[in-house]
């Protein structure tokens, strides 16, 4: 796989906020929260979590939209909202470049975001990406032409846990259910290196390495 | 959802499902019955009309002319679009389509790209002057769980009876004349989706009402043809095991089937 980088702190006004670039694709991260929010927004017993999602041009196509849906379940689910209530807590994900891998490129960046904001988490999360090829050959983590020549390419993401959970699943191509399995093995085993990563990088830059 | 209402909803919800049962009687695995009806709309080109339960949905496909893409001057377009309006549902306001219906639209459009569920090349006329524009337009008229589902099948169906007349171009005069002959669409694959609501860690329910999808904590979507599967959509909550999904792939190439069955038997 493609070795991440990651800059967390990188936004000065915000709680958190990570650089976070997978390959050629980047993508920048911002949390802010928990905050009061307008009375009609805010829930008695839980906070209200909002993933924006901006491509670099500002606005959004119907496609992305749907991106941004999964985000905003992914992360509302990992964070512990009953702990924040009356409050609102915004995500706000830019992309910064795109050369495919997107999906979890975003899903990485917010999960580091989320934990250089310090607000309580129920889980952490990793995604990963990988492509089929016609001869049912497994890419981890491909590029964009992989991607482009590929028969199926699957987004997976799984918590930090010890038995297999899965909490996403997107998936554009045709596939049997053996492929599907296979590509869930590798993808599991890829997401144990990302929260590997993940705790160098917060060893890094925390003051107390 | 109001918690206070939310709780006395749950708790109702679990003492049907620590009997295996659900509220309106089905078991946990049970679908609700399909009713499909061809051709209901008489001035557009194909159409569905599909009930699920009570979720009703219906589809008008209009087919245009249009000027194909310059990268790809061989192939016609299909385009899918979702309406969820204000009427089918009392969360949904009036306006700008909500988020949900611009997913599902961007759901459904991705997965006619995956199984191509026709060859687009049939709707060319004249290579990069002309082309068939099937421009198919989804209603939802009553919001009651499993709303994608109900779509595909709605969409699947219309497309099935749409008759395009034949065409000739003029390339050097650039005239169009159109002949009363009509032909039927050839349709590679037949997608169909099943929903599958994750109401804790044992219980999955088939084919959710909109009361148990507010209930649920997640959503898994398997779009299948009986055989092969065109995706596994599930967009974040609760996690899922291993060997649930197997079970829900399962249970939805059994549907699929029997979906399929439907279809040929209203034709």
């Amino acid at each position: 796989m493609n070795s991440p980088q990651c800059k967390l702190g990188y936004l000065g006004n915000t709680e958190g906020s990570a650089f976070f670039s997978q390959g050629k694709t980047a993508v920048c991260v911002s949390v802010v929260g928990p905050f009061e929010p307008k009375a009609s927004k805010s829930m008695y017993d839980r906070a209200t979590v909002d993933v924006t999602f901006r491509r670099k041009t500002g606005s959004i196509s119907v496609h992305d939209k749907m991106l941004e849906g999964i985000m905003q379940s992914t992360c509302e689910i990992a964070l512990n909202v009953e702990q924040y209530p009356r409050t609102s807590i915004v995500v706000t994900v830019q992309e910064m470049q795109d050369r495919g891998n997107l999906l979890s490129t975003c899903l990485n960046a917010s999960c580091m975001a989320l934990i250089d904001s310090g607000i309580a988490m129920h889980h952490l999360y990793a995604a990963v990406s990988c492509a089929v090829t016609e001869s049912e050959e497994i890419i981890l983590d491909p590029d964009e032409l992989q991607i482009n020549s590929s028969v199926a390419y699957f987004t997976l993401v799984f918590s930090n846990s010890e038995t297999r959970r899965l909490l996403t699943s997107h998936t554009t191509g045709e596939f049997s259910h053996s492929t599907y399995v296979h590509c869930m093995d590798k993808c599991f085993a890829a997401s144990k290196e990302i929260f590997n990563f993940y705790k160098n990088i917060v060893k890094k830059s925390s003051i107390f390495n | 959802m109001n918690s206070i209402k939310k709780n006395v909803q749950d708790t109702y919800a679990r003492e049907y499902l620590a009997l295996n049962k659900r509220s309106d009687g089905r078991g946990l695995m049970g679908f609700r019955d399909v009713s499909l009806n061809l051709s209901s709309i008489h001035t557009a080109d194909g159409s569905a009309a599909v009930k699920i339960g009570n979720t009703a949905v219906i589809c008008g496909i209009k087919a245009e002319l249009g000027v194909p893409k310059s990268e790809t001057p061989n192939v016609g377009y299909l385009i899918v679009n979702v309406e969820l309006p204000s009427l089918c549902y009392k969360k949904i306001r009036p306006g700008i389509p909500c988020d949900e219906a611009m997913q599902t639209t961007s759901f459904l459009n991705e997965v006619c790209n995956n199984c191509k569920i026709i060859d687009l090349q049939q709707l060319c006329i004249c290579v990069d002057k002309l082309v068939w524009v099937l421009s198919c337009d989804i209603y939802c008229l009553n919001y009651d769980g499993s709303v994608l589902d109900a779509c595909l099948i709605a969409l699947l169906s219309a497309i099935q009876t749409v008759k395009i007349p034949e065409v000739k171009y003029d390339k050097e005069t650039e005239e169009t004349t159109v002949f009363e002959n009509y032909n039927l669409l050839k349709v590679n694959s037949l997608p169909v989706s099943v929903t599958f609501s994750l109401f804790n860690e044992k219980h999955i329910l088939a084919d959710p009402t909109e009361e148990e999808e507010q209930l649920c904590a997640s959503k898994l979507t398997i779009v299948t043809n009986g055989s092969l599967l065109y995706s596994l959509h599930k967009p974040g909550g609760d996690f899922i095991k291993d060997s649930q999904i197997q079970n829900c792939v399962q249970h939805a190439k059994k549907r699929a089937n029997t979906i399929h069955k439907l279809i040929k038997a209203a034709k």
